[in-house]
């Protein structure tokens, strides 16, 4: 039996297995007349009526054209600029904030007051964390994101030509006994509703409940256990039966999808989202999880210095001292 | 603490810190939004299905997916670029205020920030740009363009 393995190639030969199962058909019953599906006892048996056209077979068999969006190509492109976004902030930004460290760091040579040291603190020496942290908590996790998206779509177009290879067999194995066209079936287990999906969602280590700097956070893989349909059937009595039954398969297919990408929302919106909103509110506060992500804000106006009181912890010193104003502190 | 007045090369350092390193480091942070920005030209295909499709359940998780990139962009790459930016700006007021305070060193500065945007003074890493590049904004049109790291 051969296997089509794209949509292009399997329409046609759905298309053909329908016409030649309805030429089967037709000269099983010329062979035998009143004999027939349908025109015998036998109830189950579906007459060969109007809908048994080409054109209706075809009508089914577009229903698989819905399987061809979306491509994986915009997936990947998405993925693609988010490597270039890590790539970038990998790309030695840190380190050349690094060495600054070496200077103006608390005990740095080059400058020494209480502005110095403040930079030295809270902007040199986490910056490589915050760097990493960025990256961590939202590149990484994106990334991941768009990596099991796009495991569901090859998932989901293996499960439609599976379908459709599967149709064609029951199609080819239509039996015309004695001029009656007994039901055939086919179950298809849906690759959708296998195991292995996974997202990535954002864990906080427990050291993040005392320490104020370089708290560890991490991302880590969250199984996708929703589902809705793990196998479909195929099967009937006439063509367009059996074809109708491959529609509501592929229904199926795309419920099961609906359910895998729901779950992962759920797992994203739980483990991702609220989770970096809390990050960074906590992180903008300086409240006692921080985890640093975000460098001190300077203020929108005024003399410039490390902090405009908004942020953590950071006095505004950061200036000399012909800029030490009163109403700053 | 000590707020003693810095040599002459400790003005050049801070001066060229802030005039320099700072700015090109946000210029990186100006190249990664516009990468995480680059992503909403391809959005809108990847996640749009045809016929009866896939519905709310894909709905939902490009939402989210979205609503985490636009953190990213917006709260975390935009404001991490203005903070250096800002912190840059205040490092050159810096050494340029504590260099006032003598003739000699205000000339000094002057004449680095000249072989700066030359050449860096001798290292290219420490030559300024010309400008930086800023993450971009929610509504900015969408694109698939993006810098790629040599």
């Amino acid at each position: 039996m051969a296997w089509y393995g794209s949509i292009d190639t399997v329409k046609p030969a759905l298309l053909r297995a329908a016409t030649e199962a309805r030429e089967r058909m037709l000269q099983s019953e010329n062979a035998a007349p009143g004999q027939g599906p349908g025109q015998g006892p036998d109830k189950k048996q579906t007459p060969i009526g109007p809908v048994e056209t080409d054109a209706n077979f075809q009508k089914y068999i577009d229903r698989l054209d819905d399987f061809t969006k979306p491509d994986l190509g915009p997936v990947l492109a998405m993925r693609d600029a988010l490597g270039q976004a890590d790539i970038w902030l990998a790309s030695g930004a840190a380190a050349e904030i690094t060495k600054l460290a070496a200077d103006f760091g608390k005990g740095g040579g080059k400058w020494s007051s209480a502005a110095a040291e403040n930079f030295g603190t809270y902007i040199l020496a986490p910056f490589g964390t915050i760097v990493q942290n960025q990256r961590t908590i939202t590149i990484k996790v994106l990334q991941d994101a768009l990596d099991t998206y796009a495991d569901m779509l090859k998932r989901r177009k293996t499960d439609a030509l599976t379908i459709a290879n599967k149709t064609i067999e029951v199609l080819d194995s239509l039996n015309i006994v004695n001029a009656k066209c007994l039901f055939c079936a086919s179950v298809v287990a849906l690759a959708l509703a296998g195991g292995g999906l996974t997202i990535s969602g954002i864990f906080i280590g427990a050291a993040a409940t005392t320490a104020e700097i370089g708290v560890a956070i991490s991302s880590a893989s969250v199984a996708i256990t929703s589902s809705v349909i793990s196998n479909v059937s195929i099967g009937g009595a006439t063509p367009s039966s059996v074809l109708s039954s491959m529609t509501q398969a592929l229904d199926g297919v795309e419920k099961e999808m609906d359910a895998k990408a729901c779950g992962a929302g759920n797992v994203l919106q739980e483990r991702a989202t609220k989770k970096v909103d809390q990050i960074l509110q906590a992180d903008a506060k300086g409240q006692g999880t921080r985890i640093p992500v975000l460098v001190p804000r300077e203020p929108d106006t005024g003399a410039p210095r490390v902090t405009d009181g908004n942020g953590h912890a950071v006095k505004p010193k950061f200036t000399p001292p012909t800029y030490d104003n009163p109403t700053d502190n | 603490m000590n707020d003693a007045q810095p040599m002459l090369a400790d003005l050049e350092a801070i001066y060229t810190a802030g005039k320099a390193t700072l700015p090109n480091v946000a210029q990186v942070f100006g190249s990664a939004g516009q990468c995480v920005h680059a992503t909403s030209g391809s959005e809108s295909a990847a996640f749009t299905f045809t016929g009866a499709g896939a519905g709310a359940g894909v709905k939902h998780l490009h939402a989210q997916w979205a609503a985490l990139r636009d953190t990213l962009r917006d709260r975390i790459l935009a404001p991490t670029q203005q903070s250096l930016l800002t912190s840059g700006q205040a490092l050159v007021q810096v050494a340029g205020d504590y260099a006032q305070q003598d003739g000699d060193n205000a000339k000094a500065i002057k004449d680095l920030d000249t072989r700066l945007a030359v050449n860096g003074d001798g290292v290219p890493a420490n030559k300024p740009p010309t400008s930086v590049t800023t993450v971009p904004k929610h509504d900015d049109p969408a694109t698939r363009e993006y810098p790629k790291f040599n």
